[in-house]
This record gives C-alpha cells, sequence and structure tokens, in this order.
C-alpha cells in the first residue's frame, strides 16, 4: 500500500473544515466550498492536478499567472455596485482610508521580522481585504507566497462578521452604537452615475498607475451598469461572468493548499500577520468613526467606521445587524453601504499605491 | 392616531419579501411582522407593542418608500 503523507491528510481535513463552514455555517459557501474541495483534490497522495498540464494547474496558469480571474471579478463586482450612493457623502471616503492603515502597518511590520520588501507588500496587502487585489499584488511581488496569502485573504474575508463584531463592541460604548444616522441614498442625474467610473478611473490611474488594470477592470464593470445602455452585458457580468469566475478561482485557490508548500512556518506567519492587519484595518476604521462621533457631537454612529474594508456587503451588514440588535428602529444599512463601497475603491487605489510606491521606495 | 395604535413604516425604501401576519392576528412585541429587502439585505421588521393587526397596507412584492406605511397595529 502506499504511504498517506501526513501532511496532505492535515491539509484534506482543513478542506473538509472549509465545506463545513460553508454547508453547515454558511460562512461564504461561494468562497470557502469551491476552496474547501480544491484542497482536497491537489492533497489526494500522488494526484497530478498540479502538475504541469493537470487540471487544476491548467487553471492557475490561465487564470492567476495571467491576472485574468481576479480583473475578471473585478468587472462583476463593478457591475454589480451602486458607487452613486458615495455621491451623496463622499466624505464617508475618509473611513475606508482610514482602514488601510492595516495595509502600511503590517507592512512594515513584516519588513521588520524578516520578509523581504516584496513579501512584507504581499502579506500587508491583506489588509485590504480584497482577494483579487490579494492576488495581483502577491504574484508580482511574491509568487512563493501567492498560495498562504490569497487563502489568507479569502479566509479572513469569509470570517469578517467573526472578528467584526468583538472588535466593534471592544471599541465603542453602548451610547455610540444607539446612534441613528438618517441616510435615504438619493438617485441622480444619468450624466454624474456615468462620468462617476470614468472620472474615479482616470484620476487614480494617475495617482497609482500601478493599479490601472484593477480600478479599469472595476470601473468599466461600473460603466457597464451606470450606462443602462448594456443591459445584457451588465446582467452577464454581474451573474454568469461573476459566479463562472468565482467557481474557477476558488478551486484553483484551493489547489494551491498543496501540503508540501502549505504546511510551513512562513505560512502561519502570513496568517499571523495578515490577522493583525485585519483587526487593525476594523480597529482603525471604529477608531475614525469615534472621532467623527465626538467632531459631529454624536451623529456618526462609529460602527459604520469598520464597513471601510473591502469585504462587500458583508461588512456594511454586520454592522447593521449589531445596530439593530440594540435598537431594531436603528437602520444604519444605507451609510453602513456606502462606507463599504468606498472600502472597494479604497482597497483598489491601495493596491495601486502599493504596486507603484513599494518597488521605488524598497528597491524592488 | 390615537396613543394605543401604531402605524409601522417602511424603515427605508425597498420591497416586501414576505408577510408573517394579516389583519386580526394577534402580535407581542418582538414578534416578527414582515421580511423587508433593502439594499439586497432582507430584514425583520418588528411589532414595537402587543396588539392585533387591524390592517396591512402592503402586499408581498410591493415596493416600498421610505415612510410608507406597512401595518397598523392597535393595543
Amino acid at each position: 500500500m502506499l504511504p498517506f503523507p501526513i501532511g496532505n491528510m492535515v491539509m484534506m481535513g482543513i478542506g473538509l473544515i472549509f465545506i463545513y463552514l460553508a454547508v453547515a455555517k454558511k460562512y461564504e459557501p461561494m468562497l470557502l466550498l469551491p476552496i474547501g474541495f480544491g484542497a482536497i483534490l491537489v492533497n489526494i497522495p500522488y494526484s497530478d492536478l498540479m502538475e504541469p498540464g493537470g487540471f487544476l494547474r491548467v487553471l492557475y496558469e490561465a487564470g492567476i499567472e495571467t491576472d485574468v480571474f481576479p480583473l475578471l471579478i473585478f468587472i462583476g463586482i463593478g457591475a454589480m455596485t451602486d458607487f452613486g450612493i458615495l455621491l451623496e457623502k463622499p466624505w464617508l471616503l475618509l473611513f475606508p482610508t482610514a482602514c488601510k492603515l492595516g495595509i502600511f502597518v503590517t507592512l512594515i511590520i513584516s519588513l521588520l521580522i524578516g520578509f523581504s520588501p516584496g513579501q512584507a507588500a504581499s502579506i500587508g496587502i491583506i489588509g485590504a481585504m480584497d482577494g483579487p487585489t490579494a492576488i495581483y499584488v502577491s504574484r508580482r511581488f511574491a509568487p512563493e507566497l501567492l498560495g498562504p496569502v490569497f487563502v489568507c485573504a479569502y479566509s479572513y474575508m469569509s470570517m469578517v462578521p467573526i472578528l467584526q463584531v468583538p472588535i466593534i463592541k471592544i471599541l465603542t460604548t453602548r451610547k455610540e452604537r444607539l446612534v441613528r444616522m438618517d441616510f435615504e441614498p438619493r438617485s441622480y442625474p444619468k450624466p454624474l452615475r456615468v462620468l462617476f467610473p470614468i472620472i474615479i478611473f482616470l484620476v487614480t490611474s494617475f495617482v497609482a498607475p500601478g493599479g490601472t488594470a484593477l480600478m479599469g477592470s472595476l470601473m468599466f464593470g461600473n460603466l457597464l451598469r451606470e450606462s443602462g445602455v448594456v443591459e445584457r452585458l451588465r446582467r452577464g457580468a454581474e451573474n454568469e461572468l461573476t459566479n463562472i469566475t468565482t467557481l474557477l478561482l476558488g478551486v484553483t485557490i484551493g489547489g494551491t493548499m498543496q501540503a508540501d508548500k502549505f504546511l510551513s512556518i512562513t505560512t502561519l506567519f502570513v496568517f499571523a500577520l495578515g490577522l493583525i492587519s485585519f483587526v487593525i484595518a476594523l480597529s482603525s476604521g471604529v477608531i475614525l468613526g469615534k472621532i467623527a462621533y465626538i467632531i459631529t457631537k454624536g451623529k456618526i454612529n462609529p460602527m459604520i467606521g469598520s464597513t471601510g474594508i473591502s469585504a462587500f456587503p458583508m461588512a456594511a451588514r454586520t454592522a447593521h445587524m449589531v445596530g439593530r440588535q440594540e435598537d431594531p428602529d436603528n437602520w444604519l444599512l444605507p451609510a453602513a453601504m456606502a462606507v463599504n463601497t468606498g472600502g472597494q475603491i479604497a482597497s483598489v487605489v491601495a493596491g495601486g499605491l502599493v504596486l507603484t510606491y513599494v518597488p521605488v521606495l524598497l528597491g524592488l | 392616531m390615537g396613543e394605543r395604535e401604531v402605524v409601522v413604516k417602511a424603515p427605508l425604501s425597498g420591497k416586501i419579501v414576505s408577510l408573517k401576519c394579516k389583519v386580526g392576528d394577534r402580535v407581542k412585541s418582538g414578534d416578527v411582522l414582515l421580511v423587508f429587502e433593502a439594499m439586497k439585505m432582507e430584514n425583520d421588521i418588528f411589532s414595537p407593542i402587543n396588539g392585533v393587526v387591524r390592517e396591512v397596507f402592503v402586499s408581498e412584492g410591493d415596493t416600498v418608500s421610505k415612510g410608507d406605511p406597512l401595518m397598523r397595529i392597535e393595543a
């Protein structure tokens, strides 16, 4: 009988846990189920799925090494997101900006621990809580960490509520959580809505040209939505394109979880630092929310600060649900959604800044 | 409107997903009256008082605006 390496058994067990969380607990099933199954597939001893020509290897080379998967996902996200909500109160973008502190603090910590500049940038970007951006950055700067970085990013994204709720509860008082924000998004003229993705794309691409493909895909998808003249394309991007790419991306991510590459001290460091990045991201948003609460004399609910990450719409829903648990008539959803949509833009901008300036500053 | 009567209103613009009670039903404070979808998120709307549902102003699938009356409950 052929030996069954213990590492493979561990990874298959992790794959089964992912599937359990997806099916029984309904934690981000669209991510965790394919990732979990991919992890089992690739760890069947002597399987050749990630060998040259193997099923998962072909997907990896076609979708990850070319950046096609993350960029297609961004077209879909752009097509399904109403960024118009930000036109009402653009200053809400301050909260997502604060959340990006997690990226840069973790980048510095990773450098101090001894990771190379490219590895540190790839680990730090986990704090953007944006899977496609994490893939895009780590593939360029530290392809050897690609597996751990994007498994970490997607795992933590699927566990947003588990971390967001305690951080909110620890950092805010009940009085702050009870603040109601009367915010009903208005309908804006079509020209403004059409111009929004074009202007955002042009401005951010000049500031951070390294992120042009990411922001370009996101805003192209949004233009499909806002133009109103390509309804079939919008629906295709929002549904078929996103669903198929999510499916393939998930199983391919699982395919990178090969025991011999994944089970290492480095992976543990990536997960620990990713957690730090995530906690700093959420906390810095809430702390800015508390400052805004003080400045506005109690008009801002600090919980909305925690929704400035890219995990959309989980972060907004979580903040809203925490608010309603304490006051069923507190409807934070519109404000939280506005900050959360801003979080998507800010994450891509942060990715672009890292791609553009980290090589210059750290000599990559 | 008297003090012993409450009109439950739509908290945001959205859609009525399902009604959990009908005219004549007795409800307690905190009971789910209906499920309401806003910004692609389903939310339960709770009864603010103990009482009897006297009027239901909406049907399943209806689109409502913020402030539209949903149900009248009499204590």
